[in-house]
């Protein structure tokens, strides 16, 4: 319980710091930037839609590392990460899907569009819906923390081919303006406020993977208990525990 | 009433405030985004602000909404586990 005060206490302390980097994100997305040229107001969205992306693609990027690290050393603090970070996916993943359609219904005249890269995003989506399908879907739990480490590692997959899918095939969507090999392509003012935005949204993702962590760890020993309740001869659960 | 005929004096105002806005103060060219054909550029019109409106507060809600689910599965388990200490 020790350990789960300082997850906790670590939470509060980068959910202060998101709260103020958001803050500031704010003023500059909506005082600061100038209208872009082109597409108007509309193009504000992009400070959620963007940072919201990353955010997603470094969710799942963690979850295929510590699912790899489960599947190698069956350590069940890598699964606690993996699904706490899987769930903070599912829900950035979430706000791309519902901040694009919004952006590109007066961009492009349409809310959807079969496109690489959206429909590659979509499949992100399900994928790691399907990743909590998947843990739930077996008697042992166990086996289904491992069959969803594997879905977890697969899955990861998807994140570089979204990334490459605007070079790689025809796409409708904008193509990178700041990972560009010769250097952003937006003025100073827009990278600016991107990376400020970038910031709050980092913290408020760490803030949030803390807090789902040591939900995680209160589980692990809700369940402890509940064994030990049960079985008062026996000391500990076999799975052993995260805390 | 008196909250209603001010908001719709507001509505009423609102063509006359969009026109000033579709000349941009500051001009910033985003990356040329496809080898699609460009289409024109959107209208400037209130629609833009409730799109950008409802992008905002959606993403923000997902947020609370996930912290809000976060609190209430922390409380449940604390119940639970206070439940099995207290249990005979």
């Amino acid at each position: 319980m020790e350990s789960m005060t300082g997850t906790w206490r670590w939470g509060v302390g980068l959910a202060v710091l998101a709260g103020l980097a958001v803050l500031a994100a704010f003023w500059m997305i909506f005082f600061y930037v100038p209208t872009e040229a082109s597409m108007g107001v509309v193009q504000r969205i992009f400070y959620v839609h963007v940072p919201a992306a990353w955010m997603a693609f470094m969710a799942f990027g963690i979850v295929a590392l510590c699912s790899l690290g489960y599947l190698w050393l069956r350590d069940e603090r890598l699964d606690a990460i993996s699904v706490s970070a899987a769930e903070l996916g599912v829900v950035f993943t979430t706000i791309v899907l519902v901040t694009g359609p919004l952006w590109g219904k007066l961009a492009w005249g349409a809310w959807w569009v079969w496109e690489p890269r959206l429909t590659l995003t979509l499949l992100l989506w399900f994928i790691y819906i399907g990743y909590f399908v998947l843990r739930g879907a077996t008697d042992n739990p166990e086996r289904g923390k491992r069959f969803a480490a594997v879905l977890g590692v697969v899955g990861a997959v998807d994140i570089p081919l979204i990334h490459v899918s605007v070079n790689w095939f025809r796409s409708q969507h904008p193509r990178a303006v700041i990972l560009r090999p010769e250097g952003p392509t937006a003025g100073p003012e827009i990278v600016i406020t991107l990376l400020v935005s970038l910031l709050a949204f980092t913290l408020t993702f760490f803030a949030l993977l803390l807090f789902r962590y040591g939900l995680e760890k209160l589980r692990h020993h809700a369940d402890a208990v509940r064994f030990a309740a049960e079985s008062p001869r026996q000391a500990a659960p076999v799975s052993g525990g995260v805390a | 009433m008196r909250t209603l005929l001010l908001l719709l004096a507001l509505w009423s105002a609102v063509p006359q405030v969009i026109p000033a806005q579709t000349a941009p103060p500051a001009v910033e060219q985003i990356a040329p985004s496809s080898p699609l054909p460009v289409r024109p550029a959107p209208p400037r019109t209130l629609r833009a602000h409730w799109h950008v409106f409802v992008a905002f507060a959606l993403a923000w809600a997902l947020l609370f909404g996930y912290v809000l689910s976060l609190g209430r599965r922390f409380a449940r388990l604390e119940r639970d586990i206070q439940g099995m200490h207290g249990a005979p």
